[in-house]
C-alpha cells in the first residue's frame, strides 16, 4: 500500500471555504493546512499537483464548502491545525453518515473526497435492495468454466441489439431474466445487456442450491436458443468473494455506501461502526472462503473512510427499512444544509466547464478577465497527463476561454434556478397560491435538486432547432448562411445552446410546477410565476420578456460563444448587434484605418444594449439619451475617432450665412440613423424644432399660418422641412425630408448619397430619391399624389424658397440643387469633432444636456 | 519505413478522436458519454492510444478504473439502463465512447 501526503490550504495549494458572511474566501496560510494521506504515487510535486487539480475539478458547490473542509479536516494528519477535528482523527473516527435529499450533492462530495485520497476513487456502493452482509462476503458467478459458451450467448446478444430480433426467442429473454436477476436489464431502445460478473443468487431462484437451479436454467436455455454447451456448464456455479468493505479496509481505498437507508440487513454493520467508530479496538472479520482477517484500530490505513449517505426517511423515498437508532447513533451523522443562492451557478458552472469558475472568481478576487481565464485553464489542467488534457471535450475549453461571458450566463441560469427552487418551497406549503391539492402535494414532494442542472444542460445540448434555415441578424444586409452539414458540429451547439438552454429550463420548470393529473386552469397562477422567474432572469417565452424584462439580456444571447477564428462575439443582445453593425459598417466606410477593429472596439455593444435600455426607459427625456450618447462616446473606453454621435443622432444644427463644407455633417451617416428603430424617431422629434427655428428667424417673408404648421411639424397631415449636410465627397447639399405623421410614411431627397444607404432606407420602408437621377421628379410628384399632400408640402415649400416659388411644381423644387436655392433660412447639420466635444463634456460634466440647446445659445448670443 | 506508418496511424486516430470530442455528450455522474454513430470514425479511432477499447463487459468495467482517459465500448454491449448504472457509480472522470456499430 502507498503512503503519501498532500497538503491542501497552504499557501500554494489554497482551499476554499465560506466565511461568516456567505463570502468564498481562501485558506492559504501555514496554519490553516491539511495534511491529506493519499494513495497516489510518484514525485511529490506531481502528487500535490494531481489531488489539488482532482479537488478543483471536482469541487463541491458553496453551500457544500464548509462541510467538505469539515471533512478533509476528519482525514487531516496534521496535529495541530485542529484540535478538535483532529480528536476524531486520533480516534480512529472513519464512519460518517449525511442525510439529505437525493440530489443535493452529498455523493458529489464523497467522490470527491475519494478522488483526492486514491487514484482510482472510492469504491461504490448502491445500498439499494442490497444485502449489507454482502459487503463482506458476496456470491458472484465464476464463468471461467464456460467461457464458450458464455461467448455464444453474448454474440446472440450482440446480434439481436443489431436488430436480428430472430436471434433470441422470446422465451429465451424471459430464461435470461430469471438466471440473472437484476444483472439483466433491457433499455427504452429494447437492447439488451448481461453484466455475468453482477448476477448473485437470483432471488426468484425457486430452490436453496442456486448453483444447480443456474446449471438446469442454462441447460434449457441453450437447447432453446440451439447453443451448444460441452459437459462443463455442470461445473458452473456461483463462488464466494470478499465483499467492498473488506476490499477497502484491506487496500486503504475510501467507500462510499450510497443510499445506505434503503439497504437490507442494515444493522448486520453494528459491529463494524464499533470497530471504526466506537470502543472496539480490534475486530475479527471472516471473509470469504473461510478467510479470517484479524484487524487493530492501529491497523486500519489512513486513507481508509466510510462515507454513508441516506435519504429522509419517508416511504416517497423509497424507505422501507427505517435505520434503526443504535446504527445511527454509531455514525457521526451530518445533515446537508439548505441550498446557497449560488449553488446552482456553482454546479452549473462544474457540469459544463469541469471547474468552478463562479468560486475561483470570488475566491481568488479576480478582477481582470485575462486571469479568470488563465487560473480556470491552469486548475481544468493542473495535475493531468497529456492524454487527459486532449481528453478534455472541445466546449468545456471554449467556455473557459470565454470565462467571463460564461459565467454571466452562469449566473443567469443559477439565479433563475435558485429562485425557482424558493418559489417551489412557497407554491407547496401556499394554498392561494396553488388550489388543488394534488398539484400541491406534487410540488411539495418532488425533489429540486442539482440532478436539474445535469438534465437541463444535457437537454440543451443535445437541442437542435426546428427551423432549418439561418439568416443572419442583420436585416440590412440580410446575409444567408448555410447550416453546417451533420447535427452534431460544435458549431452548430455554439449557436443553439443559448435557445436550448432557455426551452430545456422552460420544460424543467413545467414539469416541476405541475403534475399531469392537475387541471390546467389550476396550474397557471403556479406556473405564471415561474415563468415570470424565468423572464426576469432572461429566459422564456419572446412575448414575455418583451413585455416585463427588456432591461434583462436574454440568455440565449448571452450563451453564444467565439469559437477559435471567429471574429466576433455575440453577447449583447440582437438589437443592439444590429445597431452596432450599422454603426460599424458606417465608421469603417468613412475611417478605413478603423477596418481593422473588431466591432466590439469601435463600439461596444453591451454599451448600445444600456443606452438603448435606457432609451425605453425615459422615452420622454430626450436630453437625457442625448447625454447617454455623448457619454458612451466620449467614455475612455470608446475609439476617440468613433462618430457615433453622426450616427446615431444629430446633435447641433448651425445657422451661418456661408456654407463652410468643413462644419458640416455627413448626410450618409445622419441617414444610416434613420434606419435604426428608436432612433430614427428619436432623431426625426429633435431635429424638426431646430430646423424650424432656423427658417423662423431667418424667413422674410409674411408669415403663412399653414406652411408655417407643415413646416413645424405641427400639421396633423404632413410636415415637410429641409437642412444641408454633405456628401462623402465633401460637397455640400440639400436633403429634403417630408413625413407623414400618422403613417410614419416618409419621403427623403437628396443626392450624391451612397448607394448602399439608399438600399438600407428602402429596407427600412424610407422612400429615398436621388434628386439628380432621371424621372426623380415624376417620383417626387408620384409619392406626394398617393398621400393627397402635394399642396400643404407647396404651400411649406413656397413659404421656405421664397422667391424662386413662382410658377414651379412642388416637385421641380425638390428637385432644385442647393446652389439654386435661399440656404439662409436652411439649417446646417454642424458636428464637432470627438476631441472637441470631450473637452466640452469631460470639465462640467452638467452642462451636457446645454449643449442640445443650441439654438437658444445662437439666440442668447445675438442678445 | 513501418514505425513512420505507425505514428501517422496514431496521428490520424487522435484527430477522429479530437472531433468526436468536439460533438455532443450527455454527462452522467463524472463521465461524459459520446454517442459514436460513424462507422469510419469508430475504425480510426480505436487505434488512438489514448483510447481503452473494449471487448465486453468485464473489459469496460476494468478500463473505467485504470488510467486511460477515453473508454471506448459498443452500444451492442452496453445498453443505456446499464451503462447509466455504471457511469454514475463509478468516480473515474472518462470520455465513454458508446459506438453503434
Amino acid at each position: 500500500m502507498v503512503k503519501n501526503e498532500v497538503y491542501i490550504g497552504s499557501g500554494n495549494y489554497p482551499l476554499p471555504f465560506v466565511d461568516e458572511d456567505g463570502k468564498v474566501e481562501l485558506l492559504r496560510s501555514e496554519q490553516t493546512y491539511v495534511r491529506l494521506p493519499v494513495m497516489f504515487e510518484g514525485n511529490p510535486e506531481e502528487i500535490q499537483a494531481r489531488a489539488t487539480g482532482e479537488m478543483w475539478r471536482h469541487l463541491p458547490t458553496r453551500g457544500r464548502l464548509n462541510s467538505f473542509l469539515d471533512d478533509l479536516r476528519r482525514r487531516s494528519n496534521n496535529i495541530d491545525a485542529d484540535q478538535e477535528i483532529n480528536h476524531a482523527f486520533m480516534l480512529r473516527r472513519r464512519a460518517k453518515l449525511t442525510l439529505g435529499n437525493p440530489g443535493s450533492g452529498k455523493t458529489f462530495k464523497a467522490k470527491t473526497l475519494g478522488k483526492m485520497a486514491c487514484p482510482k476513487g472510492a469504491i461504490y456502493v448502491n445500498c439499494k435492495d442490497r444485502d449489507l452482509k454482502t459487503l463482506i462476503v458476496k456470491t458472484i458467478l465464476d464463468t471461467s468454466n464456460i467461457d464458450v459458451e458464455k461467448n455464444a450467448i453474448d454474440a446472440r446478444i450482440k446480434m439481436y441489439n443489431k436488430g436480428d430480433k430472430s436471434a433470441l426467442s422470446a422465451d429465451g429473454i424471459n430464461l435470461l431474466k430469471t438466471m440473472f436477476g437484476d444483472a439483466f436489464s433491457i433499455d427504452e431502445a429494447g437492447k439488451i445487456s448481461l453484466d455475468w460478473t453482477a448476477a448473485r443468487g437470483n432471488t426468484e431462484y425457486t430452490s436453496s442450491d442456486h448453483d444447480k437451479e443456474f446449471v438446469s436454467l442454462l441447460q434449457q436455455f441453450c437447447k432453446k436458443e440451439g447453443v451448444d454447451y460441452s459437459h462443463s456448464v455442470n461445473n458452473v456455479g456461483f463462488v464466494e468473494k470478499d465483499g467492498e468493505l473488506v476490499e477497502a479496509l484491506e487496500s486503504g481505498r475510501p467507500i462510499i455506501l450510497d443510499e445506505i437507508n434503503r439497504g437490507k440487513n442494515q444493522d448486520f454493520l453494528l459491529p463494524y461502526l464499533d470497530f471504526l467508530n466506537g470502543g472496539y479496538e480490534d475486530i475479527t472479520i471472516e471473509a470469504a472462503n473461510g478467510r479470517v482477517i484479524h484487524l487493530n484500530k492501529a491497523d486500519i490505513p489512513d486513507t481508509f473512510m466510510l462515507e454513508a449517505t441516506g435519504n429522509p426517511e419517508t416511504a416517497e423515498m423509497g424507505i422501507k427499512e427505517r435505520m434503526s437508532e443504535p446504527l445511527k447513533d454509531r455514525f457521526d451523522i451530518e445533515q446537508v444544509d439548505d441550498y446557497h443562492p449560488k449553488d446552482f451557478t456553482d454546479m452549473f458552472c462544474m457540469h459544463a466547464t469541469g471547474v468552478p469558475i463562479a468560486i475561483i472568481k470570488d475566491a481568488f478576487h479576480i478582477e481582470k478577465d485575462e486571469d479568470l481565464v488563465a487560473v480556470c485553464k491552469f486548475l481544468r489542467t493542473v495535475g493531468l497527463s497529456k492524454q487527459e488534457v486532449a481528453s478534455i471535450p472541445a466546449d468545456q475549453m471554449l467556455f473557459i476561454e470565454n470565462a467571463p461571458q460564461f459565467l454571466q450566463a452562469a449566473e443567469c441560469v443559477g439565479k433563475a434556478l435558485y429562485e425557482l427552487y424558493q418559489q417551489k418551497k412557497v407554491c407547496g406549503n401556499d394554498s392561494k397560491m396553488c388550489e388543488d391539492s394534488t398539484l400541491r402535494r406534487h410540488i411539495k414532494e418532488e425533489p429540486f435538486s442539482f440532478r436539474i442542472v445535469e438534465d437541463i444542460y444535457n437537454r440543451a445540448r443535445a437541442y437542435i432547432p426546428k427551423e432549418t434555415a439561418h439568416t443572419n441578424s442583420n436585416p440590412f444586409l440580410n446575409y444567408q448562411f448555410a447550416r453546417p452539414s451533420g447535427s452534431n458540429t460544435l458549431e452548430m451547439r455554439m449557436e443553439n445552446q443559448g435557445e436550448g438552454l432557455e426551452k430545456a429550463i422552460e420544460a424543467v420548470a413545467r414539469e416541476i410546477f405541475t403534475c399531469p393529473e392537475a387541471k390546467p386552469e389550476l396550474c397557471e397562477p403556479v406556473l405564471g410565476a415561474a415563468n415570470q422567474i424565468l423572464s426576469r432572469n432572461g429566459i422564456g417565452s419572446e412575448e414575455m420578456y418583451e413585455a416585463r424584462s427588456y432591461t434583462q439580456a436574454r440568455l440565449k444571447d448571452m450563451f453564444k460563444f467565439r469559437l477559435p477564428g471567429q471574429k466576433q462575439a455575440h453577447r449583447a443582445n440582437p438589437e443592439a448587434l444590429r445597431i452596432q453593425e450599422v454603426i460599424c459598417d458606417m465608421i469603417k466606410e468613412r475611417y478605413p484605418s478603423e477596418s481593422v477593429k473588431k466591432p466590439d472596439e469601435i463600439m461596444d455593444a453591451m454599451a448600445i444594449e444600456s443606452f438603448l435600455a435606457d432609451i425605453r426607459e425615459n422615452p420622454a427625456d430626450e436630453h437625457n439619451m442625448l447625454g447617454k450618447a455623448i457619454l458612451l462616446n466620449t467614455s475612455e473606453d470608446a475609439n476617440a475617432q468613433t462618430p457615433f454621435i453622426e450616427t446615431a443622432v444629430v446633435e447641433t444644427f448651425g445657422v451661418f450665412d456661408q456654407v463652410d463644407t468643413k462644419d458640416l455633417a455627413e448626410a450618409n451617416s445622419f441617414l444610416t440613423a434613420m434606419t435604426i428603430d428608436g432612433l430614427a424617431e428619436n432623431n426625426l422629434k429633435t431635429i424638426w424644432p431646430k430646423m424650424f427655428g432656423v427658417y423662423q428667424e431667418m424667413c422674410e417673408t409674411p408669415e403663412d399660418s399653414q406652411a408655417d404648421e407643415v413646416l413645424s411639424g405641427k400639421n396633423p397631415n404632413v410636415a415637410y422641412n429641409s437642412f444641408i449636410m454633405k456628401t462623402k465627397e465633401e460637397q455640400p447639399i440639400a436633403i429634403d425630408i417630408v413625413s407623414i405623421p400618422s403613417s410614419g410614411e416618409t419621403l427623403i431627397v437628396g443626392e450624391g448619397i451612397a448607394p448602399v444607404t439608399a438600399v438600407r432606407l428602402k429596407q427600412r420602408g424610407i422612400t429615398y430619391v436621388d434628386r439628380t437621377e432621371e424621372g426623380a421628379t415624376r417620383k417626387i410628384g408620384d409619392w406626394l399624389d398617393e398621400r393627397d399632400v402635394d399642396g400643404y408640402v407647396g404651400s411649406a415649400v413656397d413659404a421656405k424658397f421664397n422667391t424662386l416659388s413662382s410658377g414651379v411644381s412642388v416637385e421641380k423644387l425638390l428637385s432644385i440643387s442647393l446652389e439654386q436655392r435661399t440656404t439662409k433660412n436652411m439649417a446646417q447639420v454642424t458636428t464637432y469633432s470627438i476631441t472637441e466635444l470631450t473637452e466640452q463634456t469631460k470639465p462640467q460634466e452638467k452642462s451636457i444636456d446645454n449643449m442640445f440647446q443650441i439654438w437658444n445659445n445662437i439666440k442668447k448670443q445675438r442678445g | 519505413m513501418q514505425q513512420n506508418r505507425n505514428v501517422m496511424n496514431k496521428l490520424s486516430a487522435e484527430l477522429f478522436l479530437k472531433k468526436i470530442l468536439s460533438g455532443n455528450y450527455e454527462t452522467i455522474g463524472f463521465c461524459r458519454v459520446f454517442k459514436v454513430d460513424n462507422v469510419a470514425d469508430i475504425a480510426e479511432v480505436s487505434r488512438a492510444p489514448s483510447v481503452a477499447v473494449s471487448a465486453d463487459l468485464e473489459d469496460f468495467k476494468r478500463n473505467l478504473e485504470n488510467d486511460v482517459p477515453n473508454v471506448l465500448i459498443s452500444q451492442n454491449l452496453l445498453n443505456q439502463t446499464l451503462l447509466r448504472k455504471l457511469a454514475e457509480e463509478t468516480s473515474a472522470e472518462k470520455n465513454i465512447l458508446w459506438v453503434n456499430d
